[in-house]
């Protein structure tokens, strides 16, 4: 039997546009010579602001079909290092990437199409500054290996908490296929 | 604590699926109408198993049993390691084309968890859900008939047997003994019925046949 396929393809391709929410920001403070403020800010806003809209509609609509499911934790690790590596280690160069030339800008743009590519083939759609505002903490849960019929992938719980313990059943709304936020 | 049928705070459905090698068991998420109907099964269930107050009956695999029955069987018992592992288990893998290909599908089942956090599980056999209801189906919406264009499947209106606070209810054996995977006993059950069936027909056909040569000599 084939591993499933994941669901959500393009659903988490935005959320991780979304976490990229502060880079669009901090872009249409600085502006862009090659593109007049009256196009450069807005689209720059609507990239920061556009998909951050459509993982609250993912959030809302698990919330409106009730899509639960009770995740119990074997062993938990909390990663808010995650979200400080992404936003300053990963993000930092395109914070001070210059937009003044078109070439130093495509280069800038395709950087940025490999990180997108590669948060969204790794699952990494969760690091969002979003949850981080709203209090949520993320916790990679290890399924148990001995499990016969259970899971071995690893998932992610966003929980308001400050540690999930070993045995406990945790009721979560599913955002993907892999990340999932305490009801 | 005892599972509370009328506190269930969740429902998850999923489906059996026949693999290479073992069966594979996951999670299709499923919305605030699937999930009742699954409860509205679960209830009938309960209602058909507890129905008139008439104790349950221990199942045994030697006996012959009707389409419906009232069993029972512990989840410690041997004919149920397949159900106690699934039962123990957690964290399902989600599968949301768990549907996809309905000629691997086994069975399906809900997984419904009550105020406490305590575990139920409802099993069907996947026979008239397995039969994909295709296109060209009528329906009314907005009091018109449309072409409904997708894949549709029926849920049935009860679970074969339900699982809870270790034991399993038997509602409908056929079922439960499909899913269960018990040839192995059931066949072995068979043959002791058999041989001790023939050993009675020998002694008997032995029994005669001395009587017969007593009377013989004795007449």
């Amino acid at each position: 039997m084939k591993p499933p396929k994941e669901a959500f393809q393009f659903t988490r391709l935005i959320m991780v546009l979304s976490s990229m929410a502060p880079l669009f920001l901090l872009w249409a403070v600085r502006g862009s010579s090659l593109l007049p403020n009256q196009y450069f800010i807005p689209g720059c806003l609507f990239m920061a602001i556009a998909p951050t809209g459509l993982l609250l509609l993912r959030v809302r609509a698990a919330k409106t079909a009730n899509d639960c499911q009770t995740k119990t934790v074997f062993r938990a690790d909390d990663h808010k290092d995650h979200i400080l590596v992404y936003l300053f280690a990963t993000l930092l160069p395109f914070y001070t990437a210059d937009l003044q030339n078109y070439r130093e800008s495509a280069a800038t743009l395709l950087a940025l199409a490999f990180i997108l590519f590669l948060f969204w083939h790794l699952n990494m759609h969760y690091m969002n500054l979003l949850f981080a505002l709203q209090g949520y903490r993320v916790f990679t849960v290890t399924p148990d290996a001995k499990d016969a019929h259970g899971s071995k992938t690893p998932f992610v719980i966003l929980a308001k908490r400050t540690a999930l313990t070993e045995g406990e059943a945790i009721e979560t709304y599913r955002l993907s296929d892999t990340v999932f936020i305490q009801k | 604590m005892p599972f509370n049928f009328d506190s269930i705070k969740s429902v998850e459905f999923g489906v059996c699926l026949e693999g290479d090698e073992n069966e594979t068991y996951r999670i299709v998420p499923s919305d605030k109408g699937v999930q009742t109907a699954l409860k509205e099964m679960l209830e009938a269930t309960r209602a058909q198993l507890f129905r008139d107050d008439e104790k349950l009956v221990e199942f045994s695999p030697a006996e012959k049993y009707g389409s419906t029955e009232r069993l029972y069987l512990s989840l410690d018992s041997e004919f149920v390691t397949k159900h106690r592992e699934i039962f123990a288990t957690e964290n399902l893998v989600t599968d949301t084309h768990g549907l996809a290909d309905p000629k691997h599908l086994i069975s399906y089942f809900a997984i419904f968890r009550d105020s406490n956090g305590d575990k139920l599980m409802g099993f069907r056999r996947a026979a008239q859900f397995k039969g994909v209801i295709k296109k060209n189906l009528v329906t009314f919406l907005d009091d018109t008939l449309k072409i409904v264009e997708d894949d549709l499947f029926k849920l049935d209106t009860d679970f074969d047997y339900i699982i809870y606070d270790d034991q399993v209810l038997i509602w409908r054996p056929s079922g439960f003994i499909f899913t269960a995977g018990m040839d192995e006993h059931i066949a072995a059950c068979a043959a002791a019925n058999a041989s001790s069936s023939v050993c009675a027909v020998k002694s008997a056909t032995l029994y005669t046949h001395s009587h017969r040569t007593m009377v013989s000599a004795h007449g």
